[in-house]
């Protein structure tokens, strides 16, 4: 890995998370553009987090949800 | 969460109304649940995380000062209960992440592909096994990683939520969802190309 792709990797999370300062931001865009490596990564990262947020919910199963009630209902009638 | 309660709600719960608390536990039960189902990787444990969290919180409700969001301190309610669970359960070693090990080097790495759900040519059948890779990616992760991505990246939250429920700097979250975000991507890579 070249050295200002080694600088850039550290804060790619940053940059796809619209985080970084405007000039930093400015300055990866650029970099991304003209290193085809950089830019794949950054995309196969920018994917993993997508994966991540439409991840479906584990269903709370009614049993625990039963449970859950009779034992908060125990406690708020104290 | 970004359906908070209203100073009205809020204003109840402060002052123990049961139904106020039973509406609270019926609007935040299924986000807690899967957070703590994720964190904890036994069923049996998320039960007891989310029943501890909301005990918790039941009792500690009339201190709410409300400076910050609700659903946040009830995400670090669960996040302590995680913890104190995993201290009590079996030894499970915790790593750090260092940045070189997933720095790609010259060869194939950089060109490794993370087949999107959209592609797949099977949809439903590619969707189920991606989303179990996915799920046993995240289950990997070292529990102070697995924290943040899960807050961040699943639950939603904010950078400055989640370094408020698990009380950490902003900048160590940074670090540490980054270092996430690439281990679970190289799992997701290797995976899709055997």
């Amino acid at each position: 890995m070249a050295e200002d792709c080694r600088d850039l990797f550290a804060r790619l999370s940053e940059y796809v998370d619209g985080e970084l300062p405007g000039p930093l931001c400015e300055e990866i865009r650029a970099h991304l553009g003209g290193c085809p490596a950089c830019e794949r990564f950054c995309e196969t990262l920018r994917r993993t987090v997508d994966l991540c947020r439409q991840l479906p919910p584990i269903p709370l199963p009614a049993e625990v949800r039963r449970e859950l009630r009779a034992l908060l209902r125990r406690f708020v009638d104290g | 969460m970004t359906d908070d309660p209203s100073d009205t709600e809020l204003a109840a719960l402060r002052a123990g109304d049961p139904r106020a608390f039973l509406a609270l536990v019926e609007r935040y039960q299924e986000r807690l649940y899967n957070f703590a189902a994720r964190m904890c990787r036994h069923r049996e444990d998320a039960k007891d995380v989310l029943q501890d969290t909301l005990l918790s919180a039941a009792r500690a409700l009339k201190d709410f000062r409300g400076e910050g969001k609700l659903s946040t301190w009830l995400f670090r309610i669960a996040a302590n209960a995680c913890r104190k669970m995993r201290r009590r359960g079996a030894f499970e070693p915790e790593r750090e992440l260092s940045l070189e090990e997933f720095m790609p080097g010259t060869g194939p790495e950089g060109q490794l592909e993370i087949v999107d759900w959209q592609d797949a040519p099977d949809a439903a059948l590619e969707r189920a096994r991606l989303r179990e890779e996915l799920e046993a990616a995240i289950a990997g992760l070292p529990l102070l990683y697995r924290e943040v991505l899960l807050l961040r990246d699943v639950e939603g939250l904010s950078t400055e939520a989640t370094a408020e429920a698990l009380g950490l700097t902003e900048a160590a979250v940074k670090t540490r969802l980054h270092r996430a975000r690439l281990f679970v991507r190289q799992r997701l890579a290797r995976d899709w190309k055997a």
